[in-house]
């Protein structure tokens, strides 16, 4: 143990080991209180510089103008149309419309394993939507379940984007249920789009008060990485079905009638649906996506990427780092999914 | 000076012999070798001093045993209220007793020590000539003593003098040392010598406290009132302690002492807070301590239909009580408790509740064995828990935390000769990990551990010659989950260069288990996990060398560098769901980690006089790797701070005392952006405009600083001694970086920086009765 010192009285007291204090008097010098007040202000003026800065400080362009997909295949659909952009300066306001199109790009095709399926794209010329879309020849292809496709994407300049993606196996869910308050027992099960031919049966059917019971699916878990849920207000004019005390008009304003989950294991084959995922009566469509891993390290790495946007200490925290694109020669997203689906009309608490 | 009165021997009077064959047995069995060394014997000298005329006792009388046979064996101690001194752990042999006291003729006698325990009482003649030869052997003694590198020792009194919001906070306190630095303003959080919190054991008197934070890291749970001090070993610690890669805080709470009752009062603008002490029979003491936020009636009355104001306190409860027998023999038990309690109401389908708080129980039995041996043993229990339960338009949200330590530890300390040293102890170790998570009333994670962890070490302190000590040590390890077995050497090397330099030297291998899996910046929901079988433990290796010159009791001046290897380190994984399959340390840690740090710090120290403080500055490096982060690349994280510089100053006059504090750091790294993109989210077929992010912490927050100034005055209380003070806390309010969020609304880059907190005064006062 080693000496140390306070002070009692002007005196220096040691400490020795048994914890006892020794004095011991010592002359000492006494500063100037005017020389300790001016050493203070000193510093005090010093110090005192401002906080404020350029906000461009905090901006470092460097990726700037690298390809970035957009193409995810969803199983039993036509291969989607896709969208292929650069990166941007985020200095600068975003351009969403800049995209590649017909004079950027020399060919872009997806393929399965064996070369049995080569879809080839071509830009949307007729619409000028942005987007590429399958050749009137390929556009016939379906996506198969459980199939490697590749994706590869010449430009005009020589630059070459490769990705592959491994469909999930097809996705239904058995059972949309639900649960009393406590979410131990069945209350009510609900009616399916493969139930009933029409929808709009459907929505009859699913007639739910806002905040009774809880919403779960229930299905054979698929050998996916996880899920998502996406859920989609159908009635643009609905009324809010929440009231909430701590809100005021701009918090209204700012709720969205589509919105997604983070990515979410599950597990033990179920899924429920938050309450505070809905705001407005009306209908709703929910959707279960099965994820590959593709999307899935997309959604999970990328801060920002759907609702499941990092926590406190925002994008530039801890967790703000490059994402999981799986994209050679660019970034971006080349996933699939499988999708079940149902239909549910939110009344409002009476 | 006057010439010392000599005495003549007097016979000792000696009492309670016993045998302590069994441990003897035991430290044969650790030591392997004892055989080959014939064994000295230690002993208790203890004594009252008296005045001769009056005969009443005389406190603070400095008394120096030193072995005629080998002067260079000394021991030191002073007189207590009652006048009584102890050396304890002398060697048995005929010793020249010096006793001094300012205003008192110094007092030579000779004294035959025996075991286990002689009495000798001292008389001394009062004289008007002031003498303070025995200081020297007393500042000797205790400078052999600090040949440890990296180990600091603050007082209560040095404590309370540190400027701080409200009251003193040991934790906080640290933060002004070069080598330590905070996570932000509102945190307890330690960044030693570029380890993160985790790697440094938090201890109160010796027990682990797992989240030592109130206020979500605003305070620490360690009532200043109740603190005699705080040791932090920063680096290379020795191996009595275990279990961290980086540094130790030990926190030493006050032992009772007073024989009447007495107390602390203490009130501030946050807290109010109470501790007494008083005796318990003829050989007991005991303590209390009481601390509690009085914040509610203040927030009530402010909350009102328009403004959503959350209920907040604290409180902490500490007992201790010891008991000091004739023999040496002390058995100590204390106790505590403190909880945090946030609630906020939002409206009758949202709230948040937080609640957390650290128990923490033990006991201990202390004994001097007639053959020189200490024996120490204790038994402890300490509890981190939180429950926190949040509720958003009907969603419940629940997720708790547990760790339970419940430890065992015996300690043995043999004096092999008048050189040498020999420590050894065990300590085993059973846990209890508990993380629950239910979502939607559903669970999500539901993981329970029960692991222990059995260590044992061996220390050697030698003191090779005059001003050289050597110490050596091993502790060996054993954890349950994935059975692993750890050696890990350490040593140090103490070199007196004349009578005002030492150098120092010394180094170590440590592994980290437990790893704090922590949000930034706030302290409240963090929690421990193991790393189990899936992940290797972590491992450092650390390497210091220091140099000090103490010219005068008055001031110091230290450098030291240091090396630090990390290896198998981790990292809380972001990009882990929210209900894994796996809850084990390869699901929720990056693995694999490797990095190093390494850094320079000076300090100079003003100890004596009116005008006190240090001045410290740290140049420090620090890297991490990990195969899954930026791309692999070495990066920085954020704590790494180039540039570090710490001020204490205080100044005492009459019965003002002024005290300013001033830190200066590098600041913080940051991830910033470096390009934007858009993806269309398959989930809801909304096109995001997201942002890249640049290379790990690549760029830096704005240099950090502040100063914080103190003003108090001593008066009296209805004759009690009392104390006001006034704080200012960053004193010029500037408004320090916290951490940068993006905000891509409108397809614009906005930058948001937060900042941290701003000028905040404070009042207080306390009183001593």
């Amino acid at each position: 143990m080693r000496a140390h010192g306070d002070h009692r009285g002007g005196r220096r007291v040691l400490r020795m080991p048994t914890g006892t204090p020794i004095p011991i008097r010592i002359p000492t010098r006494s500063l100037d209180v005017c020389g300790f007040v001016v050493g203070a202000l000193v510093l005090l003026g010093l110090a005192s510089c401002s906080t404020d800065r350029d906000p461009n400080d905090l901006l470092v362009p460097r990726d700037v103008g690298v390809l970035t997909i957009d193409a995810v295949l969803t199983v039993s659909k036509p291969f989607p149309p896709m969208r292929i952009s650069r990166t941007g300066s985020p200095s600068e306001p975003f351009d969403v419309g800049d995209v590649l199109r017909a004079d950027d790009i020399a060919e872009i095709r997806i393929r399965n394993d064996d070369s049995s399926v080569i879809v080839r794209y071509t830009y949307d010329t007729a619409g000028n939507s942005g987007f590429w879309v399958p050749t009137s020849g390929d556009s016939q292809y379906r996506v198969e379940p459980d199939t490697r496709y590749e994706l590869i994407v010449k430009t005009e300049a020589a630059e070459l984007l490769r990705a592959t993606t491994i469909t999930p196996p097809p996705f239904h869910v058995e059972d949309w249920v639900i649960l009393d308050e406590a979410g131990q027992e069945v209350v009510r099960q609900l009616t399916t789009f493969d139930d009933v031919g029409d929808p709009a049966e459907v929505f009859r059917a699913n007639e739910i008060v806002y905040a009774t019971g809880l919403l779960e699916a229930r299905f054979d878990r698929p050998d996916v990485p996880a899920f998502e849920v996406g859920i989609f207000s159908l009635d643009l004019g609905s009324d809010y079905v929440i009231d909430p005390d701590f809100f005021d008009e701009e918090d209204f304003e700012s709720l969205d009638r589509v919105g997604s989950s983070p990515p979410i294991e599950s597990n033990d084959g179920t899924l429920r649906l938050p309450w505070f995922a809905i705001f407005f009566e009306g209908r709703y469509s929910i959707k279960i996506y099965a994820m590959d891993q593709n999307w899935y390290d997309l959604a999970r790495s990328a801060p920002g990427f759907g609702d499941g946007s990092p926590g406190f200490g925002g994008q530039a925290g801890d967790d703000f780092e490059r994402p999981i694109f799986h994209v050679e020669g660019g970034i971006g997203l080349f996933g699939s999914t499988s999708v079940d689906s149902i239909g549910f009309d939110v009344q409002p608490r009476p | 000076m006057a010439k010392p009165i000599v005495g003549t021997e007097q016979p000792p009077t000696s009492c309670c012999p016993t045998s302590a064959t069994l441990w003897l047995s035991l430290l044969l069995a650790l030591t392997g070798s004892m055989g080959l060394v014939p064994l000295a014997r230690a002993a208790l000298l203890t004594g009252q001093v008296t005045d001769t005329q009056s005969g009443e006792a005389l406190d603070f009388v400095n008394v120096v045993a030193i072995l005629i046979a080998d002067d260079n064996q000394r021991k030191g101690a002073s007189s207590e209220e009652d006048g009584v001194y102890r050396l304890e752990n002398l060697r048995v042999g005929t010793y020249r007793l010096l006793s001094s006291r300012i205003g008192y003729t110094t007092r030579e006698d000779t004294v035959r020590v025996v075991d286990p325990v002689t009495r000798f009482d001292v008389r001394m003649v009062e004289d008007a000539i002031q003498v303070s030869g025995v200081d020297v052997f007393g500042d000797r003694l205790a400078k052999e003593k600090e040949l440890q590198p990296s180990v600091i020792q603050i007082d209560r009194e040095v404590l309370k003098s540190l400027p701080s919001i409200g009251e003193t906070d040991p934790l906080k306190g640290l933060q002004f040392l070069p080598g330590v630095q905070a996570a932000s303003d509102i945190s307890t959080g330690l960044y030693i010598r570029g380890g993160g919190p985790d790697q440094t054991l938090v201890l109160v008197d010796e027990v682990p406290i797992y989240n030592p934070t109130h206020a979500f890291g605003f305070f620490s749970t360690f009532n200043g009132d109740l603190v005699d001090g705080v040791k932090l070993y920063k680096g290379a610690y020795p191996a009595e302690y275990g279990g961290r890669l980086g540094a130790v805080v030990d926190v030493q709470m006050r032992e009772p002492e007073s024989d009447e009752l007495t107390g602390t009062a203490g009130l501030s603008t946050i807290t109010s807070r109470l501790a007494l002490e008083g005796r318990a029979g003829d050989r007991g003491n005991w303590i209390l301590g009481a601390r509690r936020t009085f914040l509610e009636p203040f927030l009530n009355a402010i909350r009102n239909e328009d403004n959503e104001i959350p209920s907040y306190y604290f409180y902490d409860l500490n007992a201790g009580y010891k008991w000091s027998g004739r023999n040496g023999d002390k058995v100590k038990a204390t106790a505590y408790s403190g909880r945090d309690n946030l609630r906020f109401d939002l409206d009758d389908d949202s709230y948040l509740q937080l609640r957390w708080g650290n128990t923490v129980l033990s006991t201990s039995y202390s004994h001097i064995f007639a053959t020189a041996f200490l024996t120490d043993f204790s038994l402890s229990v300490s509890e981190y828990e939180s429950e926190n339960e949040v509720q958003i338009f009907t969603t419940p949200i629940l997720f708790s935390n547990r760790v339970l330590d419940v430890s065992l530890r015996g300690d043995v300390t043999y004096e092999w000769n008048s050189s040498r040293r020999l420590s050894a102890g065990v300590l085993g170790s059973a846990y209890e990990f508990e993380f629950y998570q239910e979502f939607n009333e559903k669970a999500q994670v539901d993981y329970r551990k029960k692991p222990y962890d059995v260590s044992a070490f061996l220390q050697d302190d030698w003191q090779l010659g005059e001003g050289t000590r050597l110490q050596t040590g091993v502790r060996a390890r054993y954890f349950s989950d994935g059975a692993r077995r750890l050696l890990e050497p350490r040593i140090s090397l103490g070199q007196r260069v004349g009578d005002d330099w030492r150098v120092k030297l010394a180094g170590g291998i440590y592994h980290q288990y437990l790893q704090l899996v922590s949000t930034e910046g706030f302290s409240a929901g963090d929690f421990y996990l193991p790393i189990d079988d899936t992940a290797d433990p972590s491992r450092s290796a650390q390497a210091v060398l220091g140099v000090e010159y103490e010219p005068s009791d008055t001031y110091k001046f230290a450098a030291e560098t240091y090396y630090t290897d990390l290896s198998d380190i981790v990292a809380f994984d972001n990009r882990a769901t929210g209900d894994p399959s796996e809850f084990d340390a390869e699901a929720i840690f990056v693995t694999n980690g490797t990095g190093w740090s390494s850094g320079l710090e000076l300090f100079a120290d003003k100890r004596v006089g009116d005008v006190t403080g240090w001045v410290g500055y740290t140049l420090g490096y620090t890297r991490r790797t990990f195969a899954e982060l930026n791309g692999g690349r070495e990066f920085p994280p954020k704590y790494d701070r180039r540039h570090d510089i710490n001020a204490i100053l205080n100044w005492r006059r009459g019965r003002w005392t002024y005290g300013m504090a001033f830190v200066y750091g590098t600041g913080q790294a940051f991830t910033p952006a470096s390009a934007l993109y858009t993806v269309r989210n398959p989930a809801d077929h909304q096109y995001e405009v997201l942002i890249l992010a640049g290379d790990r912490n690549s760029a830096r927050l704005l240099p950090y600083h502040r100063v914080d100034l103190t003003v108090s005055r001593d008066f009296q209380f209805f004759g009690s001694d009392a104390k006001w003070m006034f704080q200012l806390f960053n004193a010029y309010s500037r408004r320090n970086e916290w951490f940068v969020q993006y905000d891509t609304e409108d397809l614009e880059t906005e930058p948001q920086v937060f900042k941290m907190l701003p000028l905040i005064p404070s009042i207080g006062m306390e009183v001593e009765f």
